[in-house]
């Protein structure tokens, strides 16, 4: 059940890609979201394949983890390129048979969105493959402190995200050990109409919730007994700081994506 | 009839980049009523081979037959799993009902027996374990103390009446006298019942004492199998393996060290004691 979660897993490492300073790769995910959206012609999307490549190969990540990031995905994409394969209207008819209609707009279609899809999942994973939850929140609340002045809570939000994000593969495995000690005496979650399935759940939920209230207590209790009070005055231990390869892959990035605008608007 | 397990291999998340072979080519074989103390450094896969005994996990590679029972086999797995009652680390968190005796009858009827069979077994599951149901039944669980909770939680096993039992260091965290009365426990489980019993344990002494056979992991292989007497004489190999011995045969070592000469290795300590006193008896 917990077995395949590889979304959102960091993959530690000393790549470049893992020495950026955090702040500089969510905006920069930001800038490569766009990306994939801008493209709207089939041939060009290889740029952004070529990006994603170069990601992959910068971040010194295996292969496989670019096939396990989508494995979750799978049934989605499926999904996906069939819905748009038979909804899209259009006019050049590739086949018919009966009242199925293929038709050349939507086959681009289906491909672009499957392919979009690819590209936004397998090239967010980067992100968190290279960057610790921990760097992770404290990129974002270094980029959120300026809406302090708006008294938006940017210290206690990115502190509750760490919080959220440390607990749970601790959750996730909290869940699979009660499942299986309740499948020890013979409960069964895989039978039974919808009814008694939820019903099924309670053995597993009631100690879940025990346990993560005492989990929630005691990691207070442990955070207050070390003197924290919010984000008032704190100082880091780490400091982030902006390094020439920030600028570097800045660089690259909107390099990629004027180049793409650029592309999209020539009349090719 | 016995449990086998037939060259077993588990490998975690098998075919993903995160793949971990965390047991190979294991094979051993508990019998009716027979004592198998599991012994091993933290992460030699002592809770993964014993998760495979009720079916939870199933082998990558290889067979675990209960009874004779496949556990690949779908169908057979409710069956498995009342033959082999299993006892989880910390088995207090499992606890879900409303009062002690529901929640002791939760194995008895997924089951499928009759409520008055069912009331039967929980009451006397819980007079096993010492919590007396007139002052039990009725709490709720989660009033209970830590160690209250860990004997109602081993009574929701012992109510199904498992013809092996299998705990997962089931002493952790309990005072020295919980320890003894679990302990003693299950040998009158075993005496009484002829239960066969799989026990992963951190103690030397504990497994020494009771268990008839020891299998050693290693990294996910079986290093030794054989009794006390044969893997505590390999001390120097445990010792490699990241383990320790039994408190008796550390301190046979250590007086052959300063020069006492003791002919045989003890691993029990009310062995190793009478021996000494004869000694002293002796020598005045
Ligand atoms: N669900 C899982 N997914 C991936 N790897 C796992 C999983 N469970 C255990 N492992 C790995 O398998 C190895 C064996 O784990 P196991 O829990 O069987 O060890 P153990 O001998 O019981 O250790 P301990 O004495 O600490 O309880 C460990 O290295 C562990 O990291
Ligand atoms: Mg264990």
């Amino acid at each position: 059940m917990t077995a395949n979660i590889s979304l959102g897993q960091y993959l530690p490492g000393n790549s470049a890609v893992h020495r950026l300073d955090p702040r500089t790769k969510i905006l920069l995910m930001v800038v490569y979201i766009v990306i994939v959206f801008l493209v709207r012609t089939l041939w060009i999307f290889a740029l952004p394949v070529l990006l994603l490549i170069a990601m992959f190969l910068f971040a010194q990540v295996p292969a496989s983890y670019f096939l396990s990031s989508l494995k979750p995905m799978k049934w989605l994409l499926v999904f996906m390129f069939v819905i748009n394969l038979f909804a899209t209207q259009g006019e050049t008819v590739l086949f018919q048979w009966k009242f199925i209609r293929l038709t050349q707009e939507a086959l681009e279609q289906a491909v672009f969105i499957t392919l979009r899809l690819v590209l936004l999942v397998a090239g967010t994973s980067i992100l968190t493959l290279t960057t610790s939850p921990i760097a992770l929140t404290d990129g974002l609340e270094k980029l959120m402190s300026p809406l302090r002045k708006l008294r938006f809570p940017a210290h206690e939000l990115a502190m509750m995200m760490t919080i959220a994000l440390r607990f749970i593969p601790t959750l996730l495995e909290e869940t699979d050990r009660i499942q299986k000690a309740q499948m020890a005496r013979g409960a069964d979650f895989e039978s039974g109409n919808l009814f008694q399935r939820a019903k099924s759940m309670i053995p597993i939920l009631v100690p879940l919730f025990v346990s993560a209230f005492r989990r929630a207590d005691e990691l207070a209790m442990a955070m207050e007994s070390r003197c924290y009070h919010g984000g008032e005055g704190r100082t880091r231990m780490r400091e982030l700081h902006f390094h020439v390869s920030d600028l570097f892959a800045a660089l690259l990035l909107c390099a990629v994506l004027a180049g793409i605008a650029v592309l999209e608007k020539l009349p090719l | 009839m016995p449990i086998l397990v037939e060259r077993l291999s588990h490998t975690y998340l098998p075919g993903s980049a995160l793949a971990y072979p965390a047991l190979s080519d294991i094979s051993l074989a508990v019998a009716d009523g027979e004592f198998l103390g599991i012994i091993g450094h933290t992460g030699s896969g002592k809770s993964t081979l014993i998760q495979h005994l009720n079916g939870l996990l199933l082998p990558t590679d290889g067979n675990v037959l209960v009874d004779g029972f496949n556990t690949r086999e779908k169908k057979l797995r409710k069956k498995i799993r009342s033959l082999v009652g299993m006892v989880f680390q910390y088995p207090e968190y499992q606890l879900f009902e409303e009062t002690v005796e529901r929640d002791v009858s939760f194995g008895p009827k997924n089951m499928g027996l009759e409520a008055p069979e069912i009331h039967e077994r929980a009451f006397e599951a819980l007079r096993l374990v010492g919590l007396p149901p007139e002052d039990f039944a009725e709490k709720s669980p989660f009033e209970l103390s830590g160690g209250e909770k860990r004997r109602a939680a081993l009574a929701g096993i012992l109510a199904m009446r498992p013809k092996y039992l299998v705990l997962d260091e089931p002493m952790a965290g309990l005072d020295p006298r919980g320890r003894r009365e679990i302990l003693a426990l299950i040998e009158s489980l075993r005496r009484g019942q002829n239960t066969g019993i799989v026990m992963v344990s951190h103690s030397m002494d504990d497994v020494a004492m009771y268990a008839d056979r020891i299998a050693v992991l290693d990294q996910g292989s079986l290093g030794m199998l054989g009794t006390p007497e044969e893997v505590f004489s390999r001390g120097d190999e445990l010792i490699r393996m990241g383990l320790n011995l039994p408190q008796a045969t550390r301190l046979v070592r250590a007086l052959r060290e300063r020069g006492v000469a003791i002919e045989r290795d003890y691993f029990r300590m009310d062995e190793l004691s009478q021996e000494l006193i004869a000694r002293w008896h002796h020598d005045r």
